[in-house]
């Protein structure tokens, strides 16, 4: 191995002239210049795969004991190696962050995530730049990089198609290439998608076969096959990170069908077997214990009989999804391995971000955007007996039973967003390295954490960490490189210490011990109550013969105790969690959590072409009196076509055009649709369009009356029974001039909602009626200039 | 019509902490107030709520899918708060009602 000529602490490596005589003519025999070398890593850098599986429990993969088969998984441990006490953070965009700076999340500013930031620095959801990511160090080390699948980690004022781009993966994120979403979640059937900054469409329509999992993987065998056909010599880093196995819960119907009538015992019997099955494996000990189930958590035995045929259907569609996504992650490292270069790559599976989701309710959903309208009790057993055989298709936007999620947590307490127990951090995951792990099928149980990922990549690729990034002096890596375990099991833990938080709900872990309590449970409504920090009890745990916190010793040992809970605080300072933040309310308004936001005032002007607009962009009409005004030219035969829609197939609004007519419907959680038509088509030239939307009052989420015009001139009227009063969609957008994703109606499809005319404007107003109906150039102008 | 019937009291417990020199008052985990007396936490409690009622008023209450749904019961009552407080009214009496 040649040394490498590189001095790497300082990125980017700075151009150095070469030495030597400068001739006058290049013709001289005494010209001689070094030829030009690409940027290479040190020679036997590997490649690097990061796969990061969204919400998944310690206790669902069958690699870690769990019903839902991965052969994948399976496949890598038996040649590489289980990790069984590896941790994440206990939510997705901070395990994220964490993950790709080897720094803690509130180190980065994700201390929760992007859509809860405030301006605390430890939840601002801005990763200083002094904490450069991975992909930027890797790509400045010359990596070739890509990441596929989701980013949670943009703030959201950031969101927009106008950025900027600093936090997005293929700008500020050191990623080369990417393809995926910017978000929490995403529809897999119709996703809105991004090629570095660019929207872009799926390839297909859910008709024809598509899914985001599969489409993915096909992005990503694609760029590795062309990185290796252009640029053999370079290693590449690509993260693989598919939208699944997060609701909502899409997958082909085959697929949960696999699973039919195998979750009919229930959520408790489940979690007994997955128990069996994973002493059987041996990636619990043998003396581990299966905690008990909290009350918080109904017993299978108690829900209504009824309901069990859709429980057991919700738990089958998400073992088929988790079953897909592994298929997936296996062609990836198919085409890997048919280049011929696994035996060099080092690939990361880490199953889960988090553990599993109890976001769904005790009773799961089939479009979760009713819970999060707090509408939950629409959907009624009866409602959701009659859409059980559509969980999983792009009917439904669906999750599963808080039940379901603890099953999946097998053995340990809780579930995602719980920090402070090993159900909410614990995640099974496997190093897959041939030519550098010799102990294949081997376990490993020193305590590791989702922030020592990075400098393992680094070490392994003989990398040092960056002193100074772009001009700016980098900070530490929080992380422990895990090399030192490859190919020693008994090798003495080098990660002791760690805090945990939450939301509240924090832990910390120092030696085998932790010392834990539980703030907040992810399922209680906002509002509901929840104690004061102080008032929180604490639980104590001894890891070296405790391996699932089943056996709290606090009673017994509070000087211990004591002892544990000041090292959380004085890690909580040094790492940006003080102040503790539970509050709920005020963290989803911007103002009251002081982050920016895109939207101010009552009115807010559009363009043809502007789109993908996500909540965050566009003001929010729910809960009042609105109207819609556009100026579009009509073409000789009449127009069609969409002027502007919001959300989609499970809520929205949409103005547009339908046989020369000017319709407006509003779809109230894909359950209601409320249409509205003009009585005249509108005739050819320029006309001014408009909806008015007259709020009943009296509460949240009420009805209205619809009006139309066309010139001032009222041409319809209709009527909107009931509202969506906080969210119309987790990915859905606004759009001018067409609608991209599921469509608000069936009454045309996003292929042809394009308007056939020319769209000058469309301005929405909240509020005060104008009662000209009839919006002025110099009134235009106006608003245009008040949001300068 | 719609899915919510108006809530007529307030849905969320009024809770009290004290500390040597100071008094929180809770309104259930949605809002609270400080001050060194309760009449003081009250008052401060009242200030912050007519800025949240305001603040939701006017932007909306966009949850967060990675936290607990909001209770619509609660989040009605707020509305109305909100309501009060546009119309330059007095929400105290609906808070302490």
């Amino acid at each position: 191995m040649s040394p490498d000529r590189h001095a790497r602490t300082m990125l980017p490596i700075p151009d150095r002239p070469a030495p030597g005589l400068t001739t006058y003519d290049a013709k001289d025999p005494e010209t001689a210049y070094p030829p030009i070398e690409p940027l290479l890593p040190p020679q036997g850098a590997p490649n690097v795969l990061i796969v990061l599986v969204d919400d998944v429990g310690f206790g669902a993969a069958s690699t870690f004991g769990g019903p839902c088969r991965t052969p994948t998984a399976d496949r890598l441990a038996e040649g590489g190696l289980r990790y069984n006490r590896f941790h994440t953070t206990a939510l997705c965009a901070p395990t994220r962050a964490a993950l790709l700076s080897g720094r803690n999340h509130h180190s980065v500013g994700m201390g929760s995530i992007t859509e809860t930031a405030t301006s605390a620095p430890g939840n601002s959801s801005l990763r200083p730049n002094t904490k450069a990511p991975l992909a930027m160090t890797l790509k400045l080390n010359g990596y070739s990089t890509a990441q596929f699948g989701k980013c949670h980690e943009v703030p959201v004022w950031q969101a927009s198609p106008m950025g900027p781009f600093d936090a997005w993966p293929s700008a500020g994120g050191g990623f080369e290439y990417f393809y995926g979403f910017i978000g929490g979640e995403n529809n897999q059937w119709d996703p809105a998608l991004y090629e570095g900054t660019t929207p872009v469409e799926p390839p297909a329509t859910p008709e024809e076969g598509y899914h985001l999992t599969e489409d993915l993987a096909d992005h990503a065998i694609s760029w590795v096959r062309q990185q290796k056909a252009l640029m053999p010599d370079k290693p590449f880093f690509v993260y693989f990170a598919p939208g699944a196995t997060h609701a909502p819960h899409h997958v082909p119907k085959e697929w949960a069908d696999r699973y039919a009538g195998q979750f009919d015992q229930g959520w408790d019997v489940q979690r007994e077997r997955t128990f069996a099955r994973q002493k059987e494996l041996g990636v619990i000990p043998a003396d581990a214990e299966l905690t008990e189930r909290h009350a918080e958590i109904p017993a299978w035995e108690d829900m209504p009989d009824e309901l069990k045929p859709v429980l057991a259907r919700q738990m089958e569609v998400y073992a088929g999804f988790m079953e897909h996504t592994d298929h997936h992650v296996g062609r990836v490292l198919d085409a890997i391995d048919d280049l011929g270069i696994l035996q060099d790559t080092i690939v990361y599976y880490i199953i889960g971000d988090n553990g599993a989701s109890a976001e769904g309710t005790l009773n799961g959903a089939f479009n979760e955007m009713a819970n999060f309208n707090g509408m939950a009790a629409l959907e009624t057993p009866e409602f959701l007996l009659s859409k059980m055989d559509e969980l999983g298709s792009p009917s439904s936007y669906n999750h599963y039973a808080v039940g379901w999620s603890w099953a999946m947590d097998a053995p340990f307490q809780w579930t995602k967003q719980v920090a402070s127990h090993w159900g909410g951090t614990r995640n099974g995951t496997i190093v897959h390295w041939p030519r550098g792990i010799e102990d294949k099928g081997g376990l490993r149980s020193q305590f590791s954490h989702v922030i020592d990922v990075a400098p393992t990549i680094l070490e392994a690729a003989g990398l040092p960490e960056p002193a100074m990034v772009n001009g700016v002096m980098q900070s530490p890596m929080e992380g422990t490189s895990m090399l030192y375990s490859f190919d020693d099991a008994a090798a003495p833990e080098r990660h002791e210490l760690q805090y945990f938080e939450m939301f509240g709900n924090r832990g910390i872990y120092h030696k085998g011990w932790s010392a834990v309590t539980k703030h907040k449970t992810p399922w209680v409504m906002v509002g509901g109550d929840m104690p004061a920090f102080d008032d929180d009890l604490w639980e104590l745990y001894d890891g070296n013969s405790d391996y699932s916190q089943a056996h709290n010793l606090a009673a017994e040992q509070p000087d211990r105790l004591a002892a544990l809970q000041r090292l959380w605080l004085i890690e909580a300072v040094k790492y940006n969690v003080v102040p503790l933040d539970d509050r709920s309310a005020e963290r989803v308004n911007p103002d009251l959590a002081g982050r920016p936001t895109l939207i101010q005032g009552n009115s807010q002007l559009f363009f043809s072409g502007m789109g993908r607009l996500s909540e965050n962009s566009v003001v929010s009409i729910k809960n009042k009196s609105f109207s819609v005004t556009a100026e579009v030219d009509v073409p000789d035969g009449g127009a069609n076509g969409v002027v502007i829609a919001q959300g989609g197939r499970f809520g929205g609004w949409t103005l547009y055009f339908k046989d020369g007519k000017a319709k407006f419907v509003y779809n109230t959680l894909g359950i209601h649709e409320y249409p509205t038509a003009a009585d005249t088509p509108i005739p050819a030239g320029t006309h001014q369009v408009r909806m008015e939307f007259a709020y009943d009052g009296g509460g949240l989420a009420k009805g209205g009356d619809i009006t139309l015009y066309y010139d001032g001139k009222a041409v319809g009227t209709g009527r909107v029974e009931n509202t969506h009063p906080m969210i119309f969609s987790a990915d859905e957008t606004t759009d001018i001039g067409n609608e991209t994703g599921t469509t608000v109606t069936p009454d045309y499809t996003a292929k042809d909602s394009r308007f056939t005319g020319k769209i000058h404007w469309v301005q929405i107003d909240l509020g005060s009626d104008d009662h000209d109906h009839f919006i002025s150039p110099e009134e235009r102008l106006r608003i245009a200039m008040a949001r300068q | 019509m719609g899915y919510t019937e108006g809530v007529a009291d307030c849905p969320l417990p009024l809770t009290v902490q004290e500390a040597p020199g100071r008094v929180r008052l809770y309104l259930g985990s949605l809002a609270h107030g400080d001050g060194p007396t309760l009449q003081e936490a009250a008052d401060d409690l009242v200030q912050r709520l007519l800025s949240y009622v305001i603040a939701f008023r006017a932007s909306g209450f966009r949850p967060s899918l990675e936290l607990a749904p909001p209770d619509l019961a609660t989040m009605d009552f707020l509305y109305q708060l909100g309501e009060i407080a546009a119309a330059g009214g007095d929400i105290r009496s609906r808070l302490f009602s």
